[in-house]
């Protein structure tokens, strides 16, 4: 076997080629595959010292309020026509609700009154229809950047957000339909008449 | 191998899915608990292949929040539920780098030969000063994506080629001559920047591969 046909078998994967009858006889063959034991020990020292690694305490905190928010109020989305992935859809969707429990019950102080967003404030956004923006838009763009998903939500939420809807019980659910930004983050909504 | 990795293992997808169904039916304890059999491995993927933090992080989060949907894709003859989140992970992550890859090409646009190093930002420097590991973590950064995607898998995460190519989409055949050139490609990089500090035998390349 020549050098060539030996590591044209990739011996370095297979832990029972390392003693095999060319490297034994071959002694720059028997170096690199030295070194090639060498850095798969390396690598699995790096895999160790990672094991413990793991996402911030936060993250599950936000988590759980995302699923508590979906068990409370169940999104659906439509099947979409923008040419999204299905899943792209559903976390935006769920990213709105999370927008919702964190802004509306747990990190803002209570609000006194529902405020309606009047035109001067859409206006001011830049959007260019009766879009109103979150609380947590940050990206800037005209309408022509985005992508919309139709979501159902609570008449209530959609109220404290300051979405002009027509007068219902709070919990029912209502038709809407969000702006994602470029990056995926809900932007704005507005109510399907 | 580590406990939330094994995809295809006797007992963990069974147990993966046993959760997932108590999710489903409102439980938040078996959430909570899915939750922490699955995102650390998920976090290291994205950690290693982004090299950001809050990278991984968002990641994890949107992996999750997809599984929380009513409409999760998730279906059990098709794969384990970690492979399942593994390839969201995937998604997400390789639509980070494009678009990272895209905003540093936009960047110095203008600038030739400023390329390199504002897509992978000074690894070699690293080397000279961070020995063993920490350099050897910066090398897996800083490989093309479809070489360190496989040294993350294969060899930090411990996926065999089958469960690697499963989730990558590929034969084994390609899973196992990728890995051969990344570890190849780990090697010169190791070999071209300990030379010059007077350690010029400890690493050589293996030989010029493809």
């Amino acid at each position: 076997m020549t050098c060539r046909e030996f590591w044209d078998r990739m011996p370095e994967l297979d832990a029972e080629r390392l003693s095999s009858e060319h490297v034994r006889e071959c002694a720059d063959c028997a170096a690199q595959m030295e070194q090639q034991r060498a850095l798969a020990m390396s690598l699995r020292r790096v895999a160790i010292q990672r094991n413990d690694l793991a996402a911030p305490a936060r993250l599950e905190e936000r988590l759980l309020e995302a699923f508590r928010a979906n068990q409370a109020a169940p999104l659906e989305v439509p099947a979409t026509h923008l040419g999204w992935p299905g899943w792209a859809a559903r976390v935006s969707v769920l990213a709105a609700a999370m927008v919702l429990g964190v802004f509306l019950l747990w990190r803002r102080p209570p609000q006194p009154v529902p405020q309606v967003a009047s035109p001067e404030t859409v206006a001011s956004a830049e959007w260019e229809s009766d879009f109103v923006p979150l609380p947590s838009a940050g990206e800037s763009g005209s309408a022509e950047d985005a992508n919309l998903i139709r979501v159902e939500m609570p008449r209530a939420a959609l109220v404290a957000l300051g979405v002009p809807v027509a007068d219902g019980e709070a919990g029912e659910p209502v038709e809407a339909e969000v702006m994602l930004g470029m990056g995926g983050a809900p932007q704005a909504v507005r109510v399907l008449q | 191998m580590h406990d939330a990795m094994v995809m295809e293992s006797s007992t963990a997808p069974e147990a993966d899915d046993e959760l997932l169904r108590q999710m489903r039916s409102g439980d938040e304890q078996a959430f909570v608990a899915l939750y922490r059999r699955l995102q650390g491995p998920i976090y290291r993927f994205a950690l290693q292949m982004t090299g950001g933090a809050a990278v991984a992080e968002d990641v994890v989060q949107e992996v999750f929040l997809a599984l929380i949907g009513s409409n999760c894709g998730y279906d059990v003859s098709r794969g384990s539920l970690s492979a399942y989140l593994f390839g969201i992970a995937r998604k997400l992550i390789l639509r980070h780098l494009e678009r990272s890859r895209t905003a540093a090409e936009e960047t110095i646009e203008g600038e030739p030969g400023k390329r390199r190093s504002l897509a992978h930002p000074d690894p070699m420097a690293a080397f000279l000063h961070n020995e063993t590991m920490d350099g050897l973590r910066r090398a897996v950064v800083s490989l093309p994506k479809r070489y360190r995607e496989v040294v993350v898998l294969c060899d930090l995460e411990e996926l065999d080629y089958t469960q690697a190519a499963k989730l990558l989409g590929c034969p084994i055949g390609t899973v196992r001559s990728r890995l051969h050139r990344a570890r190849g490609l780990l090697l010169e990089k190791l070999q071209q920047k300990r030379a010059p500090v007077g350690d010029a035998g400890a690493w050589k390349p293996v030989r010029s591969l493809t």
